[in-house]
């Protein structure tokens, strides 16, 4: 391929900018999950606020986190403080199956004592299916503040988030299957008497949060990319304008007085324009050369 | 086409003649002197506006300067 070195120029110049455009948006896209993912782990703190404070002053009201009619009490007070649903998980070991089936048949449940294949039994929950609320570490890893086990995010799109599987302890950002939805799923731990007996799993809804910062990165790659366009068009055209039409000007005079002069003209003479840069300066040179080879041949031809 | 009648034999001077007839045609045509005689000198390798009548017939020039004008201007010399 033998392009133009003005065409090759132009093609770098679009380029690299469409390659700073991909690099702007790559680095906005992670700036924006890491900040959907700061609100997701603040937001935990604050929930771990309210339940060890319900722990510590609600027990006598609301019962033991271990009797499904006590720990039904606890998520549905701390869905109507926090807005999140929650899933109760209790370790097996921490249960009596026996006494465990009979309270759950007196709440008027089945026992699910052996349900689920983990260490836990979900106790209680609010809204979410049970199938939500799969978690495996033991209590004793969670640090005390909690820890976010993954975002669903249903703000950004399939492309980034897709290859996600959302299988595993904690999974980071997966694609929400739920159309438009975000959310945010976390863990804090469960203690009774200073021991951790659970965790106590949560799933806050982040949408407004997720689509505001959607909209802010949209916007922004919006102004980044008009103001990429309007570099590369004033820099194409200063390339365009200040290199090459001055060079195919000069090369076209260059090209008609030399063959003028090889012709017989001995009086052509090449003007240079009053610039001082490269072109210019190769201008005054070209422009003393002509007179020279003009002057020799036009003493030869006498 | 046109073709040019030598006056002068071939030993001696047929350059310059080829460069004379060629003169003759350009002035006939209404061409751009300069103009067409540089592009024969950048085809042919030489200016002919530098050959005298006593300089000596270079095959090669005569060659080159034979096949620039029948190219160039359609002139059989």
């Amino acid at each position: 391929m033998n392009f133009s070195i003005r065409f090759k120029l132009l093609t770098g110049v679009v380029l690299m900018n469409l390659l700073g455009g991909i690099i702007t948006m790559v680095y906005l896209h992670q700036s924006y999950s890491g900040g959907v993912a700061d609100d997701a782990t603040r937001s935990l703190v604050r929930e771990n606020a309210t339940w060890v404070a319900m722990q510590q002053y609600g027990a006598d009201k609301l019962g033991s986190v271990t009797d499904p009619k006590g720990a039904a009490a606890f998520v549905a007070e701390m869905h109507k403080i926090t807005g999140a649903n929650y899933g109760l998980l209790i370790e097996k070991t921490a249960l009596n199956p026996t006494t465990y089936a009979a309270q759950r048949q007196a709440a008027g449940l089945a026992d699910n004592y052996n349900s689920g294949s983990g260490p836990y039994v979900l106790v209680a929950m609010t809204d979410e299916s049970a199938s939500d609320f799969k978690f495996n570490p033991p209590p004793d890893k969670i640090p005390d503040n909690g820890k976010l086990v993954g975002v669903k995010n249903g703000a950004c799109s399939r492309l980034c988030h897709g290859s996600v599987t959302g299988e595993g302890d904690y999974w980071g950002v997966t694609w929400s299957k739920k159309p438009g939805v975000t959310e945010a799923d976390g863990v804090v731990p469960v203690t009774v008497d200073g021991q951790r007996i659970g965790v106590l799993y949560s799933i806050q809804n982040f949408s407004p949060q997720a689509d505001a910062a959607r909209a802010s990165i949209v916007r922004t790659l919006v102004v980044i990319g008009i103001t990429l366009l309007i570099a590369t068009l004033v820099i194409g055209w200063m390339i365009d304008s200040w290199v090459f039409q001055r060079l195919n000007k000069m090369t076209a005079t260059m090209e008609d007085l030399s063959v003028r002069v090889a012709g017989g003209d001995f009086d052509a003479h090449f003007e240079p324009d009053e610039t001082n840069d490269e072109i210019g300066e190769f201008e005054k040179f070209f422009a003393r050369f002509m007179d020279l080879v003009s002057a020799t041949l036009k003493s030869l031809s006498k | 086409m046109c073709t040019v009648t030598r006056t002068k034999g071939d030993s001696m001077g047929r350059l310059y003649d080829d460069c004379t007839a060629i003169q003759h045609h350009i002035e006939q045509q209404g061409l751009d002197v300069f103009r067409t005689r540089g592009e024969l000198a950048m085809r042919c390798g030489f200016l002919i506006t530098l050959v005298k009548p006593d300089d000596p017939d270079d095959p090669q020039k005569i060659k080159a300067l034979e096949d620039a004008a029948k190219e160039l201007l359609g002139l059989s010399l």
